[in-house]
């Protein structure tokens, strides 16, 4: 890339793609060779102008398709080099057709447009779906790995924790399992390596490894030892931070890095491109090691997930089973853990689980996307079919079979389907990146798509499927063509033109079903998004800067340290120029990990027999609610004086005083929680906490310092822009303890933002698709419409030639129009409440039945139908009746 | 792929198949140098792209008519460092055996008066 030399031309990347179709040894063989002959070749011809390199690429692209398809046939015992292939007429009338398709650009042109963009999206949705759904997971025998997700018995719901010992009873009790192993997430902060920085990553109990049959790429996995209390600390990295942080540098492998101010020695790195279960955001992965003092407090619960192998030809059902009668052995001997059971989960199904529907629903998007692209393409080739009627009555009459022509109608189609579905592909693999992109890891197993062979094959059957399906009503007509009466008629048989007519408006109008389906789905999803971004989510967003603050146990063991740590936060911050407000929580809406339980007033537990008992827990510090910009109602919120010492205090959201306080103001009230009593002191307005589209729920708010934690997130509202002030915030840190990093730091309109990054790429998903059939419905209606005035020429003249009315001639075409939207419409509705169910899980204040969007659907097919109609009766409105009548 | 391991040659060879290894009888060329060869041997009349080129080579390869060149005589121009091929013995007997043909024909033509002004 450097010095005279330029990087490949676009000619030399689309020339390298399309080399996919030769056999991987050939490719790899000879590919750089192929690609530089190439391009010299272009150079020398480029001397002669733009248009002849131009001509050269594509001579050299068009022998891609022979010479691979001889480089894929066994060796034969003949030298040749264009060896007749058994496809002889074939071919030449595939370069007949491309003769003609040059000579009269223009519907060709339309044609291979809309399949490559039909083709293309199909293409792409199909490698999605071929990696996400039907492909295996990537670890040996995946079928064998299960989740083993912990249950509540007798509420008959997961709940996401599993406890060391139980998950050492299933296994060595059920004998379903060959291993088995528990796994949790943690950010720890790295220091001694430049600037601290808070890594993500896993801790794992013993097998980890052995379960998914991962082993690490250099080094080795964790030693026995290195799980027990009180041994060595040791580290695996996976590939990418190994690369990214340490350059790849193999003497990383034995030295001891610092985190959360513990030593660990780094013992292996993952092999590259490698999936870790749970995330593939896990940066490293450490022994789960447990002071053995709580691990002798019983079967406490956990905050671990489990992941299994089955023995082999074990079924999930048998394991299950096995594991119910373990279960229920365990609660047995321990009746305090006997409401805790597990459920058995084939790991893929819990790996694409939440996607699936939405995958649904993509799916059926596309498929109509190419359907009405399809009928579209089928409307283009039947007018031009019988344009060209006349030319095929003379061939026929000089002696050509009507199978013949038929199959040359049918080439043609399959030509053009061919194109398409090269450009098809080749708008897939531009395309998908982007579209993953905008997922915003909605879509399960991303970093493993992409367009491979089996895509290929797939792309290569829809467009022979389409090629052919498209083909055949035209190649149809072409054989039932009627020599003698075609001649005679000179090509506007009355008769024939009203059959092409009909089967014209019927293409156009299944198109147009389809579309209304589209445009009701895109505009149900685009109202919610609207609806979404216009939710008030209890708090102010604007100008507002959060970071998350993680404490080392090892140098903040007690409380007291941590406070001090919390209170120098608020002090140093809010004495910096700028700044507004200074808070910390120990989670942060629109997405903060949520505590629940239980608690009591006046020594009662509120709720009544059967009730959720149990209420959101929320710890803060005195500047939280000015710094979220959460409104306090009544009373005050917390102050520097409710000190670890001081009366125990706590403030309650609105929705608290509706549910637990009959809407009386509760000031004064004593709430019971963790031995203690608290008196209500304020309330405040309701946070969206755990997302913007889930409705507030009773919170408890209490004083960080009387109720602590270590770990959780910054917040500083700020009169400026935030950004500038990041440095200022991450210097005054760095004076507080220089081995704390300012991570995660993110203003809260981001935060908030991420929450709509999948409705966004669901609407702009399907906006796109329905666009895309809009523009095609346009076309179609016009097609016909104008069709319909060409073969109405005749009529239409001697109206007007009889005194009619033009305004009169003017409805009667454009009635044409509305009357194939209209029936289209009724189809189109009816399918789009049929298909209303898939949608209702992404909407937002809309229902799925939205009388508002089927009614603007409505209009704006309406007024499509007249915009596309309205030429063509313009054009018969400017008949000549005299003109009209003697062309006959 | 071929258990019978490289195949007989047959005659007549096809055109492009004659030129090619007549590009290669003088010296190794590189798979741009065929091509540019072939077109000046024939005027313009043989024009071979890469693709038909390259899958040509790789199973006159096999067939044991041609052989890769090593690094090959370095020029300038090569800046790319293609391949460079070479005929190889077999090569040579199956060009000439076809140059005969096409010569014995010629002279059939000849000898009828299918060369002379009409």
């Amino acid at each position: 890339m450097s010095g005279g030399r330029q990087g490949p031309s676009l000619w030399e990347r689309i020339y390298r793609a399309l080399q996919i179709l030769y056999p991987g040894d050939f490719r790899r063989r000879f590919g750089n060779d192929m690609t530089a002959a190439a391009s010299q070749r272009a150079e020398r011809e480029r001397r002669q102008g733009r248009w002849n390199e131009a001509a050269c690429w594509l001579r050299t692209m068009l022998d891609i398709l022979p010479s691979a398809l001889r480089a894929r046939r066994p060796p034969s015992r003949r030298i040749e080099v264009n060896p007749r292939l058994p496809l002889g007429d074939v071919l030449r009338d595939a370069r007949y057709a491309m003769r003609t398709f040059v000579r009269k650009p223009a519907v060709p042109l339309a044609v291979v447009l809309t399949l490559s963009v039909g083709i293309g999206a199909t293409t792409a949705m199909f490698s999605v779906i071929d990696t996400v759904l039907l492909r295996p997971l990537p670890y040996p025998a995946p079928d064998q790995l299960v989740r083993l997700v912990g249950r509540h018995r007798v509420q008959g719901s997961d709940i996401n924790a599993v406890n060391l010992e139980d998950l050492r009873d299933w296994v060595r009790r059920s004998g379903v399992l060959s291993a088995a192993t528990a796994y949790g997430s943690v950010n720890l902060t790295l220091t001694g390596e430049g600037t601290p920085e808070r890594v993500y990553g896993g801790v794992v109990s013993q097998g980890y490894f052995r379960v998914l049959g991962v082993s690490p790429a250099l080094g080795r996995p964790f030693a026995a030892g290195e799980f027990e209390f009180g041994g060595p600390r040791a580290l695996v990295l996976t590939h990418d931070y190994w690369a990214s942080r340490f350059g790849g540098d193999r003497t990383v492998l034995g030295r001891t890095l610092r985190l959360n101010d513990t030593p660990y020695q780094v013992v292996g790195v993952l092999p590259p491109n490698h999936t870790l279960i749970p995330s593939n955001d896990w940066r490293f992965v450490t022994p789960l090691v447990i002071d053995p003092a709580s691990w002798q407090a019983g079967r406490g619960p956990t905050w671990l997930s489990a992941l299994g192998r089955l023995e082999p030809g074990v079924s999930v059902q048998l394991a299950q089973h096995s594991l119910d009668l373990v279960v229920r052995d365990i609660g047995e001997e321990f009746p305090q853990v006997a409401w805790r059971g597990v459920r058995v989960a084939p790991l893929k199904e819990t790996v694409i689980g939440p996607a699936r529907s939405m995958l649904r629903l993509l799916v059926l998007a596309v498929v109509f996307v190419l359907l009405i692209g399809c009928s579209s393409v089928a409307n283009l080739l039947l007018a031009r079919a019988s344009n060209r009627r006349r030319a095929f009555a003379v061939r026929a009459s000089m002696g050509a079979g009507r199978a013949r022509l038929a199959r040359q109608v049918l080439t043609e189609s399959l030509v053009l389907a061919g194109i398409g579905g090269v450009i098809g592909v080749l708008l897939a693999h531009l395309g998908l990146d982007t579209v993953l992109g905008l997922s915003g890891g909605s879509i399960p197993r991303a970093t493993e798509i992409g367009i491979d062979g089996r895509v290929l094959l797939f792309s290569a059957l829809v467009s022979v499927a389409v090629g052919i399906g498209f083909g055949l009503a035209p190649a149809l007509r072409v054989a039932r063509v009627d020599l003698a009466a075609e001649m005679k008629e000179g090509g506007h048989g009355a008769g024939a033109g009203a059959a092409v007519q009909r089967v014209r408006s019927v293409l156009v109008t299944v198109q147009l079903a389809f579309s209304v389906v589209l445009l009701v789905s895109a505009g149900l999803l685009v109202k919610s998004l609207w609806r979404l971004s216009a939710v008030d989510p209890g708090f102010d967003p604007t100008g507002v800067i959060t970071f998350s603050v993680t404490l080392p146990s090892a140098r903040y063991g007690n409380d007291t340290l941590v406070n001090r740590f919390y209170q120098q936060l608020a002090a140093r911050f809010s004495a910096l120029p700028g700044v507004v407000a200074v808070g910390a929580a120990d989670g942060l809406p629109p997405a903060g990990s949520s505590w629940f339980s239980s608690f009591t007033i006046g020594g009662v537990r509120p709720p009544r027999e059967g009730e959720d008992p149990s209420t959101e827990i929320r710890r803060v510090t005195p500047g939280f609610f000015s710094a979220m910009g959460v409104p306090v109602r009544t009373g005050r919120s917390f102050d520097p004086t409710d000190r670890a010492g001081a009366p125990p205090v706590a403030v309650v959201n609105e929705a608290s005083v509706t549910r637990y306080f009959d809407g009386q103001p509760p000031l004064g009230r004593r709430i019971g929680f963790d031995g203690r009593a608290f008196e209500i002191v304020g309330v405040v307005g309701d946070v969206r906490q755990s997302g913007i589209d889930t409705a507030p729920t009773p919170a408890i708010y209490f004083a960080r310092d009387q109720l602590p934690f270590s770990s959780g997130y910054g917040v500083v509202r700020l009169s400026g822009d935030p950004w500038t002030l990041v440095p200022t915030l991450r210097d005054e840190l760095r004076r507080i303890d220089p081995d704390i990093p300012l991570a995660s730091v993110a203003t809260l309109e981001e935060r908030l933002g991420r929450s709509l990054v999948q409705p966004k790429f669901r609407a702009a998903l399907l906006a796109s698709f329905a666009g895309i059939a809009l523009t095609l419905a346009l076309l179609g209606i016009y097609s016909v419409v104008a069709f319909a005035v060409s073969q109405r020429t005749r009529e239409i003249g001697i109206r007007i030639a009889l005194g009619s009315d033009r305004n009169a001639v003017r409805w009667l075409i454009l009635r044409q129009g509305l009357f194939v939207a209209g029936l289209a419409l009724s189809l189109g509705i009816a399918g789009a409440l049929a298909v209303a169910h898939l949608l209702e899980s992404f909407l937002f204040g809309v229902r799925a039945r939205d009388p508002a969007t089927l009614a603007a659907v409505a209009l704006l097919l309406l007024a499509v139908a007249v915009l596309a109609s309205i030429l063509p009766a313009r054009a018969a409105t400017r008949i000549d009746p005299m003109a009209a009548l003697r062309s006959e | 792929m071929n258990p019978r391991g490289p195949s007989p040659p047959r005659i007549p060879l096809n055109p492009k198949a004659f030129h090619i290894l007549l590009a290669l009888t003088e010296r190794p060329l590189n798979g741009y140098q065929v091509m540019v060869k072939a077109e000046e041997n024939t005027q313009g009349r043989v024009v071979i792209s890469p693709g038909t080129l390259y899958e040509a080579l790789h199973r006159f390869e096999r067939q044991g008519l041609v052989e890769e060149a090593g690094p090959g005589p370095s020029r300038p121009s090569d800046r790319r460092g293609q391949r460079f091929f070479r005929l190889a013995a077999a090569g040579r007997r199956v060009l000439r055996a076809e140059a005969e043909r096409l010569a014995n024909d010629v002279e059939l033509a000849r000898a009828a008066g299918a060369l002379e002004a009409s």
